[in-house]
């Protein structure tokens, strides 16, 4: 088929695995309303474990098998080894896990409704006491999903750069380094924090 | 990291249907389901390299789409996540007789059983509808692409529920008169729409389930 410049997107396709010289595993994708990010890890390793905050505390979601997972708007959630804090966001995420024989594939269908994808939060929660230690809101509706990426790297660095600002007020433990969602954007100290948390 | 923290009431208890692939909760979503901001279909199919397969509609891998170049077959692989964007007329041979108009974006997702023989799943997710945002079901000569007829659904104004009803009402009125499937440009006859689902088929509609 060809298309002219004006001709309108119909349909946006993203196999879950990369084939030939595609770029897109790994890395954020705009589809209409939807967000997409698919990645992968060897099929031997632990299942990836989403960490929800309730008014009851945090509760852990994993699976061995498929899962398809919602993530509401407003829950902050963490995935542990992708990104280095809790995110709050005003669209409803899906965390989709699809084991093959050699990988388990992961995709996050994040959007969907109009209106949204306008802020999200990012929060560090103490991991012994639970408090809030700190917070970063991005205006995502002005910044886009580039600037987002961007706006949560920055975040993280700002917590990571002063010890003192990653000391929880209440019970005195020192949060571990954040780090942000690409690995390929990780210092040394974030590295190793991917690999803790 | 987290463990003290970590709620000791079951994951069912704290938090419901938190995976729709789970068999018991699968269920919920054999037609569609919104949860949140958005609606959910999920039905068990074969799933494989040559297609999808309904136990009861047959093979339904062929999904059309209207644009400016005209009707174009989209291939949608397994392990794939395509997303049609809203506004694109879009039909599914064998699966629902009529061209489906959708404010939102519909996303898909065919993931093969754990064995060859074993059912998949087939997941349909598309925004969940407000304010003015509608579905349209709408029909298109066969030779010539021309409108020939179209009902519009109100479901951000009314809520999803009312798809359905909906559906079969413009399907009815579609299939009630011959001269609203004959082209007023091409004087092509056009075959007779159907519902999404088998058990709504008249003899006429099942006819035409067969046909495109």
């Amino acid at each position: 088929m060809t298309m002219t410049m004006d001709d309108p997107v119909l349909h946006y396709s993203l196999g879950l695995f990369p084939q030939g010289d595609e770029t897109y595993f790994g890395e954020w994708q705009e589809a209409g309303l939807y967000w997409l990010w698919t990645g992968a890890q060897p099929a031997g390793d632990p299942p990836r474990t989403v960490w929800e905050k309730s008014e009851k505390g945090v509760v852990e979601f994993k699976a061995d098998g498929y899962l398809a997972h919602p993530i509401l708007a407003g829950k902050p959630h963490h995935i542990d080894h992708l990104f280095g804090y809790w995110h709050e966001s005003d669209a409803d995420r899906i965390w989709l896990q699809v084991p093959q024989k050699e990988s388990v594939v992961h995709a996050l269908v994040w959007g969907g409704k109009s209106g949204v994808h306008k802020q999200d939060r990012l929060l560090w929660l103490c991991p012994q006491c639970g408090s809030q230690i700190a917070d970063c809101l991005i205006d995502t509706g002005k910044v886009g999903m580039e600037g987002f990426i961007a706006a949560q790297l920055d975040a993280v660095r700002r917590f990571n750069f002063d010890e003192a600002k990653r000391k929880c007020r209440s019970c005195g433990l020192v949060h571990p380094e954040a780090y942000g969602f690409y690995p390929r954007d990780d210092g040394a100290a974030e590295k190793a924090s991917r690999g803790r948390w | 990291m987290f463990a003290n923290l970590v709620v000791k009431e079951s994951l069912e208890k704290v938090a419901g249907d938190w995976d729709f692939l789970q068999e018991k909760v699968l269920a919920h979503f054999s037609t569609f389901k919104a949860v949140g901001q958005n609606i959910y279909g999920i039905r068990r199919r074969y799933v494989g390299a040559a297609g999808i397969v309904d136990p009861q509609k047959g093979a339904i891998s062929r999904h059309f789409e209207i644009g400016p170049q005209g009707k174009i077959e989209v291939l949608k692989q397994p392990l794939e996540i395509s997303v049609t964007t809203s506004g694109t007329p879009h039909h599914v041979t064998h699966n629902f007789g009529y061209w489906h108009v959708n404010d939102m974006d519909e996303l898909y997702l065919r993931l093969p059983g754990e064995t060859p023989d074993a059912l998949g799943y087939s997941l349909v997710i598309m925004g969940n509808p407000s304010g003015d945002e509608c579905d349209r079901f709408a029909w298109y000569c066969e030779r010539c692409l021309t409108i020939l007829f179209e009902r519009v659904c109100e479901t951000g104004r009314l809520g999803f529920d009312v798809f359905w009803k909906s559906e079969r009402q413009a399907v009815t009125d579609y299939n009630r008169d011959v001269a609203n499937r004959t082209c007023p440009e091409c004087g092509f006859i056009n075959p007779r729409g159907y519902c999404w689902a088998v058990s709504k088929d008249n003899p006429e509609e099942r006819e035409a389930r067969a046909v495109w």
